[in-house]
C-alpha cells in the first residue's frame, strides 16, 4: 500500500458551499501540504475524512482501508491536531491524558512523558490556563504518543509566533523520518510549507486546483511583473491572476515560454512562494475579490 | 470507556459542593412531609450532573475530539447512560455523610435515612428521567436540549401527578379499571417486577434512539 | 560535509546540493567511500523537502559521483583519477583566462602578472 489517504470523487453540499467531486492521493512517507483560502473547502474535506460529517458521495480509503467500515481500526492510527483545541478547560494536562490514553490500543507513556518534558508542559495545569502555544504542542504530544502512522493537521499553526512554528515543524520532520509515516498539514499560512512540504494540494471554493509535487510547483512559477504597455504589447498570454494598477502589473506565469517572453522585454522576474502561488491561483479563480 | 464517566465526574469536582447544598437544602424543605427526601434528591442532583456534564461537552465541543478517536459512538452514548448510575450512587453517598453528620451532631433537621426501597425508587426515578432527556440530548444538542427537557419533564411531572391524584381518588375510569384488572391481585413483588421491565424496556429504547440520533449526527 | 542553501538564489536546492557536493569531491573534501547522510536526515537537517534530496542524490548517481546501494546508503563513488584531475585543471584554466582578461584591461604586462601569480602561489 503506497498511498496514506486516497479520495476519489468525494461529495459534499452544504446550503451555501459545495464541495465538488474531489480526488487526490497522499504517498506515505511525505508531508502534504494543503492550502486554500479560508472557505475554501480544507477543513470540510478533513472533516470528511474522520467521518465528522457524513459525505454525500465518493470513496474515503486511509491506509488502504475504508474510512467507514474500518473507522475505530484507522483511528487508532491517526493523530490528529486541529486549529481549536476540543479539551476541557478545567482539566489538567494530566487528567485529560488519564482519560484519552485509554482510548488507544497503542498508548505509548514513555514517548508521551518525553514530548512533555520537551515541550516544556506543566503537566498539573489547567488547559484553560495554557497559552495557545502550549495547547498546540499538547494536542501535538497526544498526536504522537499513540505510535500514528498518519498526522492530519488542520490549521495548527495559526496564532503561534515563530519560534513555536520551528519547534513544530522539527517535530514533523522527525516523524518523516519514518518513510511509513505521512503527514496531512492544511493551512492558509503557507510560510510554513515553503521549505518542509514534499506535495501541495490547493484548493479552492470546493474544488482542488492542483496536487503536486512542491519543488515542481514553485519551479514552474514564475512572478512577472512589468509597466503596462508591456502587459498591452505581448499580451497575457496565459499568465495567472494578473492584477493591473498605476504603476504597472503583476501575474504568475506557469510556463518557460511566456517568462522568457516577458524577461527579454525586461521585466522583473522572480522565484514564487506557495503564498504567491496560492494568492495569484485565487485571484484568478475570484477576479473581483 | 469507564475513563469516559471519570471524565464527567473529574470535570465537576467543584460542584461537590453544590452537591451537598443540594442535599442540605432538599432536606430541610421536605423535613417531616413524608416524602422520601433521599428520592428527590437523588433526581436533583443526577439531573444536575447529568446537565453539567452535557454543558462541559457542548462547552469543549468535546464531540468533535472523541469522535477523532477510535471510539464507536454507541460507546460515547453508552457512557452517558451509565454515569447516570454514578451520580445516583454519588448521591446517596452524599446523602448518607449528610445524615451520619445530623445524627452525630444533634443539629434538629429530620433526616430519613436510606431505605432499599428507597434506593430502589431513586434508581428507577434517575433512570427514567434520563430516558427522557437523553434522546433529545443526542439528537438536539445541549442548548436545545435544555429548552426541550423542561418541557419534557413539566409534562411527565403533571402526567405522573395526575395519575397519582387518580389513584387516591379511585376513578373508576377506563384506565383505572384496566389498571385494577391487570395489577389487582398481583403480589408486590409481580408489580415491583413489572416496573423493573418496563424501566428496562423504556431504558432499551431510549438507548436505541440516542445511538441512532447521535449516529447522524455532524460537527 | 558542509551543505548550505540560498533561498535567494535563482539556482534550484538540488542543484545547489549537487554541485556542492560535486565541489567538495572535487577538492578532496569528500573522499572515495565516505558515507553520505540518508535523503531523510539530509531534508530535515537542511529543513527542505526529501524529494528535493533524492533529486540531488539521484542526479549525483546519474552522474558518477555517488553509488547508492539498497538498505545501506549512499556513499561517494571512486572518482576516476584523470577526469577529476582534468576538471580542476578545466576550472584552473577558466580562472587564469579571467585574469588574464582582467589583467590587460588594468594594462598590466605579461611579467607583471607573473610577478603577481609567484606571490599569491608562495602567500596561499
Amino acid at each position: 500500500m503506497e498511498n496514506i489517504l486516497e479520495i476519489k470523487n468525494l461529495s459534499k453540499s452544504f446550503k451555501d458551499f459545495t464541495l465538488k467531486n474531489i480526488s487526490f492521493s497522499l504517498p506515505k512517507g511525505f508531508i502534504t501540504g494543503f492550502i486554500g483560502p479560508n472557505g475554501s473547502g480544507k477543513t470540510t474535506t478533513i472533516k470528511l475524512i474522520m467521518n465528522l460529517l457524513k459525505k454525500d458521495s465518493g470513496e474515503i480509503k486511509v491506509f488502504g482501508l475504508d474510512h467507514i467500515k474500518h473507522e475505530k481500526e484507522i483511528k487508532n492510527r491517526i493523530g490528529f491536531v486541529y486549529d481549536e483545541d476540543h479539551f476541557y478547560e478545567e482539566l489538567t494536562i494530566s487528567e485529560m491524558k488519564h482519560i484519552i490514553a485509554p482510548v488507544y490500543d497503542k498508548w505509548d507513556e514513555l514517548k508521551f512523558k518525553s514530548y512533555i518534558k520537551k515541550f516544556n508542559l506543566p503537566q498539573s495545569k489547567r488547559i484553560k490556563d495554557l497559552s495557545r502555544g502550549m495547547k498546540v504542542k499538547f494536542s501535538l504530544a497526544v498526536a504522537l504518543s499513540h505510535n500514528a502512522d498518519m498526522l492530519i493537521m488542520d490549521e495548527p499553526t495559526s496564532g503561534l509566533d515563530p519560534l513555536v512554528r520551528s519547534e513544530i515543524l522539527d517535530i514533523l520532520y522527525d516523524m518523516i523520518q519514518d518513510e511509513n509515516k505521512g503527514i496531512f498539514f492544511s493551512t492558509h499560512i503557507t510560510s510554513d510549507l515553503d521549505r518542509i512540504a514534499d506535495y501541495i494540494i490547493m484548493i479552492d471554493g470546493g474544488d482542488i486546483l492542483f496536487c503536486t509535487p512542491k519543488d515542481e510547483l514553485l519551479e514552474n512559477h514564475t512572478v512577472v511583473k512589468g509597466s503596462l504597455s508591456l502587459l498591452n504589447s505581448i499580451g497575457n498570454l496565459n499568465m495567472i491572476g494578473t492584477r493591473k494598477n498605476r504603476y504597472g502589473f503583476e501575474a504568475l506565469s506557469s510556463d518557460k515560454k511566456t517568462t522568457s517572453a516577458f524577461a527579454r522585454a525586461g521585466a522583473v522576474i522572480d522565484k514564487p512562494t506557495l503564498e504567491d502561488i496560492m494568492l495569484y491561483y485565487t485571484r484568478k479563480e475570484h477576479p473581483h475579490a | 470507556m469507564l475513563n469516559l464517566i471519570l471524565k464527567d465526574i473529574l470535570i465537576q469536582k467543584k460542584s461537590l459542593a453544590y452537591i451537598a447544598l443540594y442535599v442540605v437544602i432538599f432536606s430541610i424543605a421536605f423535613q417531616g412531609t413524608g416524602m422520601d427526601t433521599f428520592i428527590v434528591i437523588a433526581v436533583a442532583v443526577t439531573y444536575q450532573m447529568v446537565a453539567t456534564a452535557c454543558a462541559y461537552e457542548d462547552k469543549a465541543g468535546s464531540d468533535i475530539m472523541w469522535n477523532s478517536m477510535p471510539i464507536k459512538r454507541r460507546n460515547i452514548v453508552l457512557t452517558k447512560y451509565l454515569s447516570v448510575l454514578f451520580y445516583t450512587i454519588i448521591s446517596a453517598l452524599v446523602y448518607m455523610v449528610f445524615t451520619i453528620l445530623i445524627n452525630l451532631t444533634a443539629i434538629p433537621i429530620s433526616v430519613a435515612p436510606i431505605t432499599l426501597p428507597g434506593l430502589a425508587a431513586a434508581f428507577i426515578s434517575t433512570i427514567l428521567m434520563n430516558d427522557v432527556y437523553f434522546p433529545v440530548y443526542f439528537k438536539f444538542g445541549y442548548m436545545r436540549a435544555r429548552v426541550i427537557s423542561i418541557i419534557l419533564f413539566f409534562v411527565l411531572f403533571i402526567g405522573i401527578l395526575s395519575m397519582a391524584q387518580m389513584a387516591q381518588s379511585k376513578q373508576s375510569g377506563t384506565l383505572f379499571k384496566i389498571f385494577n384488572a391487570t395489577f389487582g391481585n398481583a403480589s408486590g413483588m409481580q408489580i415491583i417486577f413489572a416496573i423493573i421491565v418496563a424501566e428496562l424496556i423504556f431504558t432499551l429504547i431510549s438507548y436505541a434512539l440516542s445511538v441512532k440520533f447521535y449516529n447522524n449526527k455532524e460537527f | 560535509m558542509d551543505i548550505l542553501i540560498s533561498n535567494s538564489s535563482t539556482q534550484p536546492i538540488y542543484e545547489q546540493i549537487v554541485d556542492q557536493i560535486k565541489d567538495q569531491i572535487m577538492k578532496g573534501l569528500l573522499i572515495e567511500s565516505q558515507p553520505l547522510p540518508s535523503i531523510r536526515s539530509l531534508a530535515r537537517d537542511l529543513h527542505i523537502s526529501v524529494i528535493t534530496t533524492k533529486r540531488a542524490y539521484d542526479e549525483l548517481e546519474k552522474q558518477g559521483f555517488i553509488v547508492t546501494v539498497a538498505g545501506k546508503g549512499s556513499f561517494i563513488a571512486a572518482q576516476n583519477k584523470q577526469l577529476l584531475r582534468e576538471s580542476r585543471m578545466k576550472i584552473v584554466e577558466e580562472k587564469l583566462s579571467e585574469a588574464v582578461m582582467a589583467a590587460k584591461s588594468a594594462d598590466l604586462t605579461l611579467s607583471e602578472l607573473e610577478e603577481m601569480l609567484k606571490i599569491f602561489y608562495e602567500e596561499v
